[in-house]
């Protein structure tokens, strides 16, 4: 164990050292630090001080029972996110682990599960942080709402009862996610079979509640309050439990002891130790499960940085049996020198690679919430149109985010290529635009359809909606910029540090990106400016953003070195 | 003599395909045993059976008396394992992985007491406290080797251990070899490199296809193969029907 745990502490310290070794990724962690804990330390220390300034601003924000179950939502997003990363994780075993610790006499059963928890908890901490952000960033509000007073031991106890909770949760699903794997693995179970009954589960957690919601609103009822409120009540309240229990947990200083939570504690803890059990009913086989993932990250590392191996099996297949891969036939036709070069080259693989089926879940998203609004506004005339465009809005908006780790993936490829591309000779500036483009066009296509939909639905909103088409997509443009810099900056993502760096720093950057349109259209509102000159200042400034943001990432490209 | 390594009708099988079939061989204390075979013989697998990375589908490994099957931690504490490819754990220094590899055997004195001296004689002075994230493969690889020699191991399991290394190092390794081998260790090295086996070993096993195909000294091979006095190279090919 001694062993296990000075691998795991050496490993950090000297992670945490190497990111104070480049001036660059320096100053990076210290920013990402500080306004981490500005943001989380923030709220909590001046939680007890009842604000003033903005007491009137506060009276609006929503009651103790929203905020419960957006977290209760985002709890449940989280996991369900963890057991799919769990299922195929790949990160928790690595070829060193094979080749060092696996012929060490140390117990099987420790090593697999102390190689599990450290490295996959770890893995899930961003997410847990972006969680308790929220709880945080709510908290003041809440104080300044709730009638309890504000006190240091309730808080603290939720806090931490939050994270045990959390955690205990979080290791469970672990757990099932690797009970699933190692099903699959020894030939228990189908793939088929598992990932049926998987989607079976979570369309329970989706129709459901959405069927529940139906019976439950009433006409003229604000849409989002009432979603949110009925997740409150039985029966979807029970569906939500587990997971409404680890919100309670953090909102104890307010909404007191649940029922919940102790029944939430009782079934996670017993959810682990049946799956602790049943994977030690795999003992002799962890190893070589281990070694398959294990196997399958070094594989996709390796494919990530040979392009010619960057096809996915599908494709190797058909080409191996003679036909044709894919390939469009205009791209045949078009031989572009240069950049454009770059360019083509990027669409060829994006087409092969199958990245596009992110674009093709967009449509079909995009159509089904088209039907949705459609079916609302016949069902319930009365509902305001400013509502219906706001759901359709803010759901463009939420699934543009989709494209966020297909887009990370591609820039991650982008440094692997590093070697491949530098020599060529082209500048700098141009090899940086072609790869941000990449995935920024694809977003903009996919949005450019949503717009036709929503526009088609509200043909008098098209202004509005070009509006939104537009700061999105050049928002878009700014995160990918933003996104490669920050990973030019901690560019080794099998660094724990580096990685977790990477994923604080992606919540700022979502952030960041939409400011300076978001500054543009909140000046333009009060000097109301027309919406054709909002959009057309708007794409300017997002312009100007986006052009000095890849001057940048280009000059940090040509001083890359992917070993430091 | 009683063999100190004891392979006994070993299986293991991936996605229905045999990778092993039934291979079964001993190593005696002080003796060198050199696992030759085309690519996919099955020779890699064979080793990461033999250290318990793998577990087999069928039969017996045993090291001096203890059952891999049936007393794993004992007979894992007898052996090192130096893998094909080094892949030593990126955000360790190269003293600290040293010490890691000590702590998991519980060999912490032999490591105070011999640290120095590998480092030295592995060259890794200079470097003992650089990431091992920094190093190149050949020096990967020589650390691979140090962290063999700081644990109490009897039986060395050695991945085609020469790739990657210098001639000075390889010349080295091949001295380290035979003081084990002086000192009674058992040594099973799995090797593309046929004069330097036919040097270096007292016997070899031959695989191919997941079977063991020949064993004995060069001699009793060449006999086999009905070509006295030629190379283990062409009686190599000649036992794989790799030659025309």
């Amino acid at each position: 164990m001694s062993a296990l745990v000075f691998l795991m502490t050496r490993r950090f310290v000297h992670s945490f050292t190497r990111a104070f070794n480049n001036p660059g990724r320096s100053a990076g962690t210290v920013v990402v630090v500080g306004l981490l804990l500005l943001a989380y330390g923030g709220p909590l220390i001046s939680g007890g001080q009842r604000p003033t300034a903005f007491a009137s601003l506060l009276q609006l924000m929503p009651p103790l029972e929203i905020i419960s179950s957006v977290l209760t939502l985002m709890v449940f997003g989280f996991l369900a996110l963890s057991f799919e990363v769990a299922m195929n994780y790949t990160r928790a075993f690595t070829d060193s682990d094979v080749g060092i610790l696996f012929p060490t006499p140390l117990p099987r059963k420790l090593v697999f599960f102390f190689s599990l928890f450290s490295r996959g908890l770890l893995g899930t901490f961003a997410g847990a942080c972006l969680i308790a952000y929220f709880f945080f960033s709510t908290s003041r509000s809440l104080f300044a709402h709730v009638s309890a007073g504000w006190s240091l031991w309730p808080a603290l106890t939720g806090a931490a009862g939050f994270a045990l909770l959390f955690l205990v949760a979080n290791a469970a699903i672990l757990e099932i996610g690797v009970l699933s794997g190692l099903g699959v693995f020894n030939g228990k179970i189908s793939k088929p079979r598992l990932r049926a009954t998987v989607l079976a589960v979570f369309a329970l957690f989706i129709i459901f509640p959405l069927w529940h919601f139906s019976e439950y609103t009433k006409p003229g009822a604000a849409l989002f309050a009432t979603f949110l409120r009925q997740l409150n009540q039985p029966p979807s309240s029970l569906l939500f439990l587990p997971f409404r229990a680890i919100a309670d947990c953090a909102l104890i200083s307010f909404g007191g002891l649940t029922p919940a939570i102790p029944e939430a504690v009782f079934f996670w803890t017993a959810v682990f130790l049946v799956c602790t059990k049943a994977i030690i009913s795999y003992t002799p086989t962890l190893y070589e499960y281990a070694i398959n993932l294990a196997q399958g990250n070094a594989l996709r590392r390796e494919m990530m940085k040979k392009t010619s191996l960057s096809l996915p099996d599908s494709v190797i297949r058909k080409a191996s049996a003679g036909k044709p891969v894919p390939l469009w036939r205009w791209m045949a036709r078009w031989n572009p020198t240069g950049a454009a070069a770059l360019f083509w080259r990027n669409l060829l693989l994006v087409r092969r690679f199958g990245g596009f089926l992110i674009v093709k879940v967009y449509v079909a998203v995009t159509l089904i919430l088209g039907a949705g609004i459609v079916i609302l506004r016949t069902m319930r005339p009365g509902m305001p149109v400013s509502e219906l465009l706001g759901l359709g809005g803010i759901i463009q908006f939420f699934l543009l985010f989709a494209f966020v780790p297909s887009s990370v993936a591609w820039l991650s490829q982008t440094l692997n290529r590093f070697e491949l591309q530098k020599p060529l000779p082209l500048s700098a500036t141009s090899m940086v635009a072609a790869e941000l483009l990449t995935p920024s066009l694809a977003v903009l296509a996919a949005s450019f359809f949503g717009l036709v939909v929503l526009g088609l639905i509200f043909p008098g909103k098209l202004a509005l909606l070009i509006l939104g088409y537009l700061t999105v997509g050049s928002g878009f443009i700014i995160m990918t910029a933003l996104m490669f810099i920050v990973l030019l900056f901690n560019p080794d993502q099998n660094d724990t540090l580096q990685r977790m760096l990477f994923g604080f720093a992606l919540m700022i950057v979502f952030l960041l990106a939409f400011v300076p349109s978001g500054i543009v259209i909140a000046i333009s509102f009060f000097v109301h400016t027309p919406l054709p000159w909002t959009t057309l200042l708007v794409v300017t400034v997002n312009g100007s953003c986006a052009y000095a943001l890849l001057a940048l990432a280009s000059r940090k490209y040509q001083s890359f070195n992917p070993t430091d | 003599m009683t063999p100190l390594l004891s392979i006994t009708h070993l299986a293991k099988y991936f996605n229905g395909l045999k990778a092993v079939d039934g291979v079964s061989f001993d190593l005696q204390p002080g003796e060198i045993v050199g696992l030759l075979g085309p690519n996919g013989a099955g020779k890699t697998t064979t080793l990461r059976c033999i250290c318990g990375i793998l577990r087999p589908d069928a039969g017996l490994i045993v090291a001096d008396g203890h059952s891999l099957r049936d007393e794993e931690q004992q007979a894992k504490s007898l052996m090192a394992f130096v893998p094909e490819t080094p892949n030593p754990y990126d955000l360790l220094t190269v003293r600290e992985h040293i010490r890691f590899v000590a702590m998991c055997y519980g060999t912490l004195d032999l490591f105070e007491a011999s640290i120095e001296e590998l480092l030295g004689r592995f060259e890794l002075k200079e470097k003992e406290d650089a990431l091992c994230v920094t190093l190149s493969k050949g020096m990967k690889q020589k650390l691979m080797i140090a962290c063999a020699f700081v644990h109490r191991a009897t039986i060395f399991l050695f991945d085609e251990p020469m790739v990657g290394l210098d001639p000075k190092s390889q010349f080295m390794l091949k001295s380290d070899m035979h003081r084990l081998r002086a000192e009674g260790a058992s040594i099973l090295v799995s090797t593309h490199q046929l004069d330097t086996a036919e040097k270096l070993c007292d016997r070899v096993v031959i695989m191919q296809e997941g079977k063991k195909l020949a064993e004995g000294s060069i001699q009793q091979l060449q006999q086999q193969a009905a070509m006295r006095g030629n190379s283990l190279e062409e009686v190599f090919l000649r036992l794989t029907g790799e030659q025309s």
